[in-house]
């Protein structure tokens, strides 16, 4: 054996020797052993909180075993719960139920019950900054009620609650808020947290002595630092959502300008810009709200095809997308809450003032004053003249 | 190359050659056959072409002038070979000969037609006087002689297809080559298959290999040089070049380090292979080869230098980058489009072969979470009831595919059906639905086992299957931090090496400009206006100017 062989031998044989000493560090998981969350649901119970964790449970959910299986009656997931004087330290305890280590980083929703987010949020938040498990892409969502309840509702659409939920708030909004978004706007006085609320709708089934229950999703929670103030419905919504430009593909139902019935528009393309002006003593916050919609139902007898006709369809659109973004600003100022985020405009705009204001902004915003400047168009009628199926001489 | 020396001589040192002590009559033949081909270089044609002249200046036993003794003493060097012919005769002027020849590997027609006829029947009488050499360079019409001295030489001459002419009261011989005998002939490349390309490839037969190259590249330029390699085998060697595109450096080390070679026997040119090249401790291929007559002559045509062996169709090319050993012929004659969309996908498989199982092995065990969440669920589902680790399901798998291949590859083909239904059905489709390996393993291994056979060149393949298995340890053990590691380790070791002085990454490590004209990208040949510039002299232009056919500038 020659000097160099040795050298290649004697390097090997410690490479070899090095691998059993690391035995203790390697973070080797298979996959069979963790327990993938999916979701999570914060609620409290007096001063305690409840965790519950929403865990999938592959498999159930392919059929690439043989041997019949199928999908009755049997849940695609697994909910653990437990309560502690901290929500980590809840999964905690619910890891103590568990044989398979819980593991965060798949998690789709962060869902925090009614109670929890009155009382306030940012205590769930911290763990989310320290503990690398959890993922700051994980949505946030309120439920009205109880978190967990609303996160045990199956939906036949997907495998998981989870994950139908994460699939309806990327339904509801333009850019539903994650944890990293919510981190941020805890951090900026010029902005609250406006997050999306999912409760539990009572479908009518067809079968006549039975309902289904399904998660719906059509609020919005609107907090005023991180205390929630405010569950905002109906044209409520609709005008937080036009207001901060989170609408996705908005539907407006609209009263013909003439004759009975109403209009259907959706809005494809939609933006919403904050614009302060400063005058002496007061601020005013200028919304523009610039777009272009379809008009896909015509359900009176109003004939558009006429230039007025177009015009007045326009100035109807318009004055109920300016009406609903006023009442929802006046809302806002009643609850002292910036959802919509003025104060971040203004500190985009006019730093130097914001710095002078960012103090009592909440006083200031109470008392600033709101124009709603409307730009909307309403592009295109479809090519039947009138409504579909009706002859022209009951039209107006 | 700096180290290349010193491992070769230590390999030398270490050869075993029970036979190189005795015989000197051996190693020196050896020695004679190199200068040979030195002194030959000029016309690299003739197969032992007059490279005898310097005549018997390095001993060995000297021919009698006896016929009888000379036969004797040929007879009982050659005794027990039954495939020896000795043919006694009187040549018409009355003198006695001998013919000596092996039976099969030469042309027996052409030997009665062209020595046996003409000596017994046409033989002018008044050329007795001048010895066996010009009554046989006179009588006999053959077009290759030479002059053998010595019985050495005799003997050599006869076992290497050449009929040996012994005339009775001269002390010297003649040899005419009359190589003959059936070989295979030019046939389609099993290893290499093209959809466009020619169809010829290099056979077992040297001339016919050189032949082929000739054809290709009509130059006087292209030079080959012969060396004559083996105790026992005499295999010829030849090392083609074209002088004035070829780096003469490169070609001066090649010659030295063939020389160099001492060796008992060269069947293929594998054994050359090895003693040549510069890491023999290197998994990666450091010389390419190639079955295809136009992948060597487009070798030969970028300054690379090609060993052709006698008894193997295998060519050998050499100096290389890895870049060469992922491209086809094919990418050159195919339009550039084509050519490079083919290209890209075999980068791209390649690193599949390489990486894809480790990949799975260290996403499944240590970083779940870079999975989508519905892909992790899905293979979360199939690995719910395998008893093993994502490791050992790997390995039962890549190992068992290993196995088929090789199976498959030894098997005659009416027994390849059979494998190829066991390995689909028992070990794919069985294993999987027994729970014991899980579905995406069983994809993942398919998968691989297609990249790699989408490298063009078999050994590079073969390295990276070796490699594929280091890279799923590493991964087992780091997960994607091992591979990593594991990943410059591999880039580090490839920078470290050349191939007769070329780094083996040239064109991208160390980076030129130039060579970027036909290694990720291939452009098209009107735009393909240099060499690469490791290979050649000095920056020669491919062509003399851009020409361009068929661009009317007037529309």
């Amino acid at each position: 054996m020659t000097g160099v062989n040795r050298r290649i031998a004697a390097v090997s044989a410690l490479w070899l020797a090095l691998f059993p000493l690391l035995a203790g560090c390697w973070d080797r998981r298979e996959i069979n052993d963790i327990a993938i969350v999916l979701g999570t649901a914060v609620d409290k119970e007096g001063e305690m909180y409840r965790t519950t964790l929403q865990i999938a449970l592959p498999g159930q959910m392919s059929g690439t075993k043989g041997g019949g299986g199928g999908t009755t009656g049997r849940k695609n997931w697994l909910m653990v719960s437990d309560v502690a004087e901290t929500p980590k330290f809840a999964t905690f305890k619910g890891q103590q139920m568990m044989s398979r280590l819980v593991n965060l980083s798949h998690r789709r929703v962060f869902i925090i019950g009614e109670k929890v987010a009155r009382d306030g949020i940012q205590k769930l938040l911290d763990t989310m900054a320290r503990d690398p498990d959890n993922r700051l892409t994980t949505l946030v969502l309120v439920a009205e009620g109880r978190a967990d309840r609303v996160l045990n509702i199956e939906s036949s659409l997907e495998l998981v609650p989870a994950e139908a939920i994460r699939e309806e708030a990327a339904l509801f909004q333009r850019h539903p808020p994650t944890l990293k978004d919510v981190a941020n706007i805890l951090y900026d006085p010029g902005k609250d947290p406006m997050l999306p609320c999912i409760s539990i709708a009572e479908m009518s089934s067809l079968d006549a002595d039975n309902t289904n229950k399904a998660i719906r999703l059509d609020k919005l929670a609107v907090f005023r630092d991180d205390r929630l103030v405010g569950i905002a419905d109906g044209e409520l919504r609709d005008g937080l959502l036009l207001a901060s430009g989170q609408s996705k593909d908005f539907k407006l139902l609209v009263p013909a300008p003439e004759g009975e019935g109403n209009l259907n528009v959706i809005f494809h393309h939609y933006a919403a810009r904050l614009q302060p002006i400063f005058e002496r003593e007061r601020i005013r916050m200028r919304i523009i709200a610039d777009g272009y919609g379809t008009v896909v139902e015509n359900n009176s007898n109003f004939f558009m095809h006429r230039p007025e006709g177009i015009k007045k369809v326009e100035q109807a659109v318009n004055d109920a997308v300016r009406n609903r973004i006023e009442k929802a600003v006046r809302w806002l100022r009643e609850k002292k809450s910036d959802a919509v985020g003025f104060g971040r405009a203004i500190h985009v705009r006019r730093p130097q003032e914001w710095h002078r204001m960012r103090k009592n902004w909440r006083e200031e915003f109470s008392r600033a004053d709101v124009e709603v400047v409307t730009m909307l168009d309403v592009e295109n009628f479809g090519y039947n003249r009138a409504p579909f199926g009706k002859r022209e001489e009951v039209l107006r | 190359m700096r180290d290349w020396r010193r491992k070769w001589r230590h390999r030398r040192m270490s050869m075993d050659d029970p036979h190189s002590g005795s015989g000197g009559g051996g190693s020196g033949g050896v020695k004679k056959g190199d200068s040979a081909g030195k002194n030959n270089e000029g016309h690299g044609g003739g197969q032992g072409g007059g490279g005898n002249g310097n005549g018997n200046a390095d001993g060995g036993e000297p021919l009698q002038p006896s016929l009888a003794a000379n036969e004797e003493r040929l007879g009982h060097i050659l005794q027990d070979c039954s495939d020896i012919a000795f043919r006694r005769f009187r040549i018409k002027d009355g003198r006695e000969a001998l013919l000596v020849y092996t039976e099969g590997i030469v042309d027996s027609a052409e030997t009665h037609l062209h020595m046996l006829m003409p000596l017994l029947f046409f033989v002018d009488p008044g050329l007795a006087e001048k010895g066996a050499d010009a009554a046989a360079s006179q009588g006999v019409s053959l077009s290759q002689m030479r002059r053998i001295d010595s019985v050495e030489q005799a003997v050599e001459a006869v076992l290497s297809a050449n009929v040996l002419l012994l005339v009775d009261g001269y002390a010297e011989g003649a040899a005419f080559n009359v190589k003959g005998g059936t070989r295979r002939s030019v046939q389609e490349p099993n290893s290499e298959v093209v959809i466009r390309g020619p169809r010829e490839g290099f056979t077992e037969n040297l001339r016919v290999n050189t032949a082929l190259l000739r054809f290709k590249i009509k130059s006087p330029d292209l030079k080959m040089v012969r060396f004559v390699k083996g105790t026992y085998t005499r295999t010829d060697i030849v090392l083609a070049y074209i002088d004035g595109i070829a780096d003469r450096k490169i070609v001066q080390e090649a010659k030295r380090r063939i020389e160099a070679i001492e060796i008992n026997s060269v069947l293929e040119s594998g054994y050359i292979e090895e003693l040549i090249e510069d890491h023999p401790n290197s998994p990666f291929p450091q010389l390419q080869y190639t079955e295809r007559p136009d992948t060597v002559a487009g070798q030969l045509l970028e300054g690379r230098f090609a060993i052709l062996v006698d008894g193997t169709p295998f060519v050998m090319i050499g100096p290389i980058t890895v870049w060469q050993l992922l491209q086809a012929s094919e990418d050159y004659y195919e339009r550039f489009y084509i050519s490079n969309l083919i290209r890209w996908l075999r980068f791209g498989f390649a690193l599949i072969a390489l990486y894809l199982p480790a990949l799975y092995v260290a996403v499944v065990t240590f970083h779940p979470d870079m999975l989508p969440t519905t892909l992790l669920l899905s293979v979360a589902a199939a690995r719910e009831a395998i008893p093993f680790p994502a490791l050992v399901e790997m390995l039962i798998m890549e190992v068992s595919f290993e196995a088929l291949r090789e199976a498959g590859i030894r098997l005659p083909k009416t027994v390849g059906q059979a494998v190829s239904i066991l390995g689909a059905l028992v070990v794919g489709q069985a294993a999987v639905e027994a729970g014991i390996v899980s579905a995406p393993v069983v994809i993942i291994v398919s998968l691989t086992g297609i990249a790699s056979f989408t490298i063009p060149r078999f050994s590079l393949a073969i390295t990276i299957r070796i490699l594929r298995f280091v890279m799923i340890f590493a991964a087992a053990a780091f997960g994607l931090y091992g591979l990593v590691i594991a990943t410059i380790m591999l880039v580090a070791h490839m920078c470290n090496l050349n191939s007769f002085g070329v780094p083996y990454l040239t064109g991208v490590a160390p980076f030129r400009g130039r060579d970027q004209q036909d290694i990720f990208i291939r452009t098209p040949w009107s735009r393909m206006n240099y060499m690469p510039g490791t290979y050649v002299q000095s920056r020669r232009k491919r062509t003399d100017q851009n020409t361009k056919q068929g661009v009317h500038e007037s529309w």
